[in-house]
């Protein structure tokens, strides 16, 4: 009773754990309910950081999902505007192309490299693609096409 | 296409040793001196004309679309590719005809596919130094 009634006179002051030695299942039960209630209460605190680590995930997956539609939106807007982008690759291309095709001294590294196969050879000529003329000797096609012929059939 | 070629890149190649010592006996020259003479002469005439049937009976039944450099030269003096990288594409286009065709014809082995793989490999270069030349000459 003492027990109680000190427990019912130190209900105000709260359950604390002066009353174990008396009744020890009685303060047991307390004690399980507060374990229960601790585990409830950490069933939540575990359940919060789940849900911490959950809505981190949210809060990392959204700026991934945001990332990932930016790169979409990038990708989107990449593609509508393809034109732009896609003439100025080829542009580079084929400038690198003129470039090369131009190029003495690469071509003559490349011939010197060149095995002695009918494949490699072809591929030495049809890889630089089909022949432009630089914009200088734009009107000179008959010069360039009769030097070509002269000197290969030296 | 089955026509024997002389190049400067294999002169033994085609040459008797013997023959080219008893005419640089002859003559009194050095054998390798005649050597490059004859190569000269006779370099890379393998595409200079067109193949005719009495030299190739039944070349035209498998080559549909022949091609050579003397009918090149002669467009390119016609005037029948055109003019500017347009002419200069088809004038490409033509050189590629040229060595499939000598490719399709003689099986993709041999002396004369090897000797015009030389010459197919030496091409864009040829073209690159034509360009630089007239762009020099500018």
């Amino acid at each position: 009773m003492k027990g109680k009634g000190s427990s019912n006179g130190h209900k105000g002051k709260g359950d604390d754990g002066s009353n174990d030695d008396a009744n020890g299942e009685e303060v047991r039960k307390p004690r399980i309910r507060l374990k229960l209630s601790s585990s409830k209460k950490g069933t939540p605190t575990v359940k919060t950081t789940e849900k911490k680590t959950a809505s981190a995930k949210k809060r990392k997956a959204t700026p991934q999902k945001t990332i990932g539609n930016a790169s979409k939106r990038a990708r989107t807007s990449s593609a509508k505007k393809p034109s732009p982008s896609s003439s100025d690759e080829s542009d580079d291309d084929e400038e690198d192309a003129d470039e090369s095709m131009f190029d003495v001294i690469q071509l003559q590294t490349e011939f010197d490299n060149l095995d002695g196969t009918w494949e490699a050879a072809r591929d030495f000529l049809v890889r630089q693609g089909v022949w432009t003329l630089p914009a200088v000797i734009e009107s000179k096609f008959e010069d360039v096409a009769k030097i070509t012929l002269t000197n290969i059939s030296k | 296409m089955l026509r024997r070629l002389h190049s400067p890149t294999y002169p033994s190649k085609w040459l008797d040793c013997d023959l080219v010592c008893i005419v640089s006996t002859f003559l009194h020259l050095n054998p390798s001196s005649i050597i490059i003479i004859l190569c000269r002469l006779d370099s890379y005439d393998i595409f200079k004309d067109p193949v005719t049937e009495s030299e190739v009976p039944g070349y035209h039944a498998i080559i549909t679309r022949p091609m050579d450099f003397g009918t090149m030269r002669s467009k390119v003096v016609q005037g029948k590719y055109g003019k500017g990288s347009n002419a200069a594409a088809k004038f490409y286009n033509d050189f590629l005809l040229v060595f499939d065709n000598c490719h399709k014809f003689n099986g993709g082995g041999g002396e004369v596919v090897d000797e015009a793989m030389l010459i197919l490999r030496a091409v864009p270069l040829t073209f690159a130094k034509a360009c630089q030349e007239v762009m020099r000459s500018n």
